[in-house]
């Protein structure tokens, strides 16, 4: 049988007038699109190889260049559509699992922007940030509702350790080893300008991140990467991840090749071999297992640290969140469908898991109804793309929200989703040197504060507008949200009235 | 420092522990306390009676001796150190075990080693005297697991163990350490060996394959 040939997706344009044959594309492009046709006396680009990242369309210096999805097609079927066409020939040559990266892409109802945000006007006057204070710390651990005196009356101090938020704002666990040292160094050193906080991952935390200790969240995953007592001790935090969004249900599995020196000492296993995070941790089979490692964590840090438990939205977030609250941990992160990865089973990310909107409505619905809100503080995550959306989702009843996707955009990913090749040419989803270095920490780090001081400028405003002062005022508060085009069952879900109501 | 445990609660028991400034520490009547030496290193703890879950949890270089029995998740993700069950153990010893060395005297449960693995001059080792249950060794990506099979009325282990080579005597283990590899040998057990006649509902679930000489013909080697 002949070979299929699948036309590329895009296709590289060259504007001829323009191109000086510089080959700076030739040199940026790791995937080895571009080449200099010695013959013809031009450049040439080979469109299959590309993968869209826009690189040399960044780094031409005439721009020449630009990348078009090409008109190439099947018959038109509205239910078979080009992709899975395509990916039923893949499947049918290699007998392999698609894979896939980053958040997502599928044309699902996206919630954040069926909901609207009140504004003040007349009565409880807006707020103007610029001469007003407008707080936007905040602290997340479990709140302790029992005053307890001592035998003089004093009242004891049974507070639980709490993390301390300048923005309501954190960078999701990305691992080293899925992404590059240069991005985890700039994601380290902008969490601790920012005094917020980043999150290793469960690929265990480089020697030479120690020093932004106070500013980190560290992961224990079922693979227990890197864990041992002195990574607990440094950490702010300590994240057990039970499940991503992007893979619910799935474990890792980071390929031999991605193991490098320095990878390999970072998650303490040996060097090549590959590693693999099981799906389940094989210790835990209810509530009562995972309080027990919760508490084991305590008890290995004498207390002095929130234990955040990370979990998929998944169908029945609502009970499971509800066991989680009362299983000890101080903060439950929800991750939704739409969160990143450095890789996933195309299928999975595509079709499991639930928006975290819902997920997070329905979540902190069931703790108010069962007393147990304050017992831990809930961070989101799942594909915050804006301001806007970190806004709707303090107002759906978050205490903070994650952002993965929106953080590496700033660093440079174009989303081009082929973390998985591990030949990312920004140099962030890479283990390869030369494309590391493209990643400059110093800029890196800057770009990220900009990022998260225009978001928390862009919240001020936002907070100001509906004459709240507060995060802890905006926090749960669902009347400033209204839905649009949104059914009953939807409006019910989110807890929140149409527009007009 | 010697702690008459009794009932008291592990969180109690725990902060005495750690600050505590003696090597030494001795716990009497132990009865179930929860993640004692979770995180420690360079301290010899004793323990007199029946220490409760994740026993050593994220140990790092402590040396624990339990007289009796033991329960689940020992040396959970340990780094360093030595714990020694003179009795039975529960499930998942040595979960993500790193380094240091387990020994158990008696039986332990299921997932026993499972996601052990090496690292540079890290050589994590597990001895169980007696038998363990299924999924020994699950996910093993270095170290060692000796299970010797005292007293096994035939397979010594569960099912779906790891990649696990029959040895008709222990001491080849010592050949093969370089390697992952779980090492069980079946053989008779002695006489006077003091746990025999403890056999918890698990290891009674566990298949049997025939008498204990037929099974030990067809697995050795």
């Amino acid at each position: 049988m002949i070979p299929f040939f699948v036309y590329p997706e895009y296709e590289v344009v060259r504007d001829y007038d323009r191109c000086i044959s510089c080959r700076v594309c030739e040199r940026q492009c790791a995937n080895e699109v571009h080449a200099y046709d010695e013959k013809l006396g031009k450049m040439v680009a080979d469109n299959t190889k590309c993968v869209n990242c826009h690189r040399c369309v960044c780094l031409c210096p005439t721009h020449a260049l630009k990348i078009k999805k090409s008109e190439d097609t099947y018959k038109i079927n509205a239910n078979w559509d080009n992709a899975l066409i395509t990916e039923v020939h893949r499947q049918a040559d290699t007998g392999g699992v698609l894979l896939s990266s980053m958040g997502n892409p599928k044309p699902y109802p996206v919630y954040w922007d069926k909901m609207l945000v009140n504004a003040s006007q007349v009565t409880n006057p807006s707020i103007d940030p610029l001469r007003e204070p407008m707080e936007t710390t905040v602290f997340l651990g479990k709140k302790t509702a029992n005053v307890v005196r001592d035998a003089n009356g004093k009242i004891k101090d049974t507070m639980s350790p709490q993390l301390k938020l300048k923005t309501p704002i954190l960078f999701s666990a990305m691992s080293y080893g899925s992404i590059s040292y240069n991005a985890h160094e700039s994601l380290a050193r902008a969490a601790e300008e920012l005094g917020i906080y980043y999150n290793t991952g469960e690929g265990g935390l480089h020697r030479d991140f120690y020093k932004y200790g106070k500013n980190t969240i560290v992961q224990v995953a079922s693979g227990r990467f890197g864990v041992h007592s002195e990574y607990l001790e440094t950490a702010a935090a300590i994240e057990i991840k039970m499940g991503q969004g992007a893979k619910p249900g799935i474990g890792g599995h980071l390929p031999g090749a991605k193991i490098t020196d320095e990878v390999s000492n970072t998650r303490m296993i040996p060097k090549g071999v590959d590693a693999i995070s099981p799906a389940p941790h094989h210790d835990i089979y209810s509530i009562e297992d995972l309080r027990q490692l919760i508490f084991s964590l305590k008890e290995a840090t004498a207390y002095k640290k929130p234990v955040i438990v990370k979990i998929a939205a998944v169908h029945n977030v609502a009970a499971i969140a509800s066991g989680i609250a009362r299983s000890g941990a101080d903060i439950l992160a929800i991750d939704g469908y739409r969160g990143g990865t450095g890789a996933a089973p195309t299928r999975i990310r595509d079709n499991v898991g639930i928006p975290i909107e819902l997920a997070l409505a329905s979540v902190d619905q069931r703790l108010r109804e069962e007393g147990i809100r304050d017992n831990v503080s809930v961070v989101a995550a799942g594909s915050i793309r804006s301001s806007g959306d970190l806004v709707k989702a303090i107002a759906l009843g978050a205490d903070a929200c994650y952002i993965g996707s929106a953080a590496l955009l700033a660093l440079g990913c174009h989303l081009c989703r082929s973390c998985h090749a591990g030949k990312c040419n920004w140099g962030i989803a890479t283990q390869v040197p030369e494309l590391v270095k493209r990643l400059n920490p110093e800029i890196g780090s800057k770009r990220l504060v900009n990022l998260v001081h225009a978001w928390t400028h862009e919240l001020q405003e936002m907070m100001g507008g509906m004459g709240i002062n507060s995060i802890e005022a905006l926090r749960g508060n669902r009347l400033m949200l209204r839905g649009i085009g949104l059914t009953e069952k939807e409006l019910s879900v989110l807890g929140i009235r149409h527009a007009g109501e | 420092m010697k702690i008459a445990t009794g009932e008291l609660d592990y969180q109690v028991l725990n902060e005495i522990i750690r600050s505590s400034t003696d090597k030494e520490v001795e716990l009497d009547g132990c009865c179930g306390q929860r993640y004692i030496g979770a995180g420690l290193s360079g301290r010899t703890i004793t323990i007199h009676g029946t220490p409760g879950n994740a026993l050593g949890a994220y140990l790092n270089g402590c040396d624990v001796v339990v007289d009796g029995n033991a329960q689940d998740a020992i040396g959970d993700t340990m780094n360093a150190g030595r714990i020694v069950i003179n009795g039975n153990a529960g499930d998942a010893v040595g979960y993500a075990m790193r380094g240091g060395k387990i020994f158990v005297r008696g039986d332990a449960g299921y997932r026993v080693g499972i996601h052990m693995k090496a690292y540079k001059e890290h050589r994590p080792v597990i001895v169980v005297g007696g038998i363990v249950g299924s999924f020994l060794g699950e996910y093993q990506a270095g170290g060692i697991i000796v299970v010797l099979g005292d007293g096994a009325e035939g397979s010594p282990v569960g099912n779906f163990c790891g990649a696990v080579r029959w040895a008709s005597w222990a001491t080849s283990a010592e050949r093969e350490c370089t390697a992952a590899k779980c090492i069980c040998a079946a053989r008779a057990c002695p006489p006077s060996f003091p746990h025999r006649s403890r056999r918890s509902a698990w290891r009674r679930s566990l298949p049997r394959s025939g008498s204990s000489s037929r099974s030990l013909r067809r697995n050795s080697g």
